[in-house]
């Protein structure tokens, strides 16, 4: 049984390493289920902030920061990646990820169902290794 | 009658206790900018109760410490992540533990972590209709084969206390 455990971390230490260094292009941002705002990193000239609003009908994303009454995250996108500087979730989780600029690192803010993810340039493949 | 009522009396004890520490630890910072890793103190209760008194008690004991978290600290939301990863753990913690015999007790505590973790990941991918979260799942196994060995070794402690009988 040991074993399995023992495994398992070997599995997801080679995960973790395997998938460090990958960079991606396309910011692809998506509330509840729903992609409300996408670009690509390399045409953002400074910063760009969004204030996305989780709204369960009809998630909306819009240029700005302003909060919202519920359900709003502040995203921050530069040439370097992207980020969330202001929600009004509880435990902030989502501030503290940081930037991110990999598929290996999305930036989600689970109780607003916000997802924030840097794909590749081929929609299909995330990295290619040789 | 008398044995019932102590243990009863024992479960409400347990509930409150395991309540109590997943207040506290919910006080606490984030320790890793990963949503869903936490130290998960209360398994220890869990696994407490599935030792020394059964299935059944160990699952009454986490069913009412989740609704009871849910009403006071949380929302729909949180409730169905917990569901999930609380039961789920329970789940594996009985299996695992007749598997090892109820030996290591340690090894069930980290199956439970894992699994705990697991379902959380699976809830998220609903919940957000996408399977980018896979992207965590690395290091929420290993979190949470390290937390659940953690309150694995606790709760082995903890069973070693003898109580005295009255």
């Amino acid at each position: 049984m040991t074993a399995i455990l023992i495994v398992i971390i070997l599995v997801s230490v080679i995960w973790i390493c395997a998938v460090k260094n990958t960079k991606g292009k396309i910011v692809n941002i998506v509330s509840n289920g729903v992609t409300v705002w996408t670009g690509d990193l390399s045409s953002i000239e400074g910063e760009l902030i969004l204030t996305v609003v989780g709204d369960p009908d009809t998630p909306y994303a819009f240029e700005g920061n302003s909060p919202q009454e519920n359900h709003y995250n502040v995203i921050r996108i530069t040439s370097e990646g992207a980020c969330i500087i202001d929600s009004d979730c509880r435990n902030h989780i989502c501030i503290h990820e940081g930037i991110t600029d990999s598929p290996a690192k999305p930036v989600v803010c689970l109780p607003n169902k916000l997802m924030i993810t840097v794909t590749g340039e081929n929609p299909d493949t995330d990295a290619i290794t040789y | 009658m008398k044995k019932d009522i102590r243990k009863i009396t024992a479960l409400g004890l347990l509930s409150a206790l395991c309540l109590a520490i997943y207040a506290f630890e919910s006080l606490l910072p984030p320790l890793l900018p990963i949503p869903g890793i936490k130290p998960g103190l209360s398994n220890i209760i869990i696994l407490y109760s599935l030792k020394r008194f059964g299935k059944k008690e160990a699952g009454s004991v986490l069913l009412v410490r989740l609704l009871l978290s849910a009403i006071l600290f949380g929302n729909a939301i949180s409730l169905i992540y917990s569901l999930a990863g609380g039961f789920l753990a329970l789940i594996i913690e009985i299996v695992s533990d007749k598997i090892l015999s109820g030996k290591n007790i340690q090894i069930t505590g980290a199956f439970g972590g894992l699994f705990h973790n697991i379902a959380q990941l699976f809830t998220a991918m609903l919940i957000m209709q996408s399977a980018a979260v896979l992207s965590y799942a690395p290091y929420l196994f290993i979190a949470g084969i390290i937390t659940g060995l953690f309150t694995g070794y606790a709760a082995h402690f903890m069973l070693k206390i003898k109580i005295p009988e009255t």
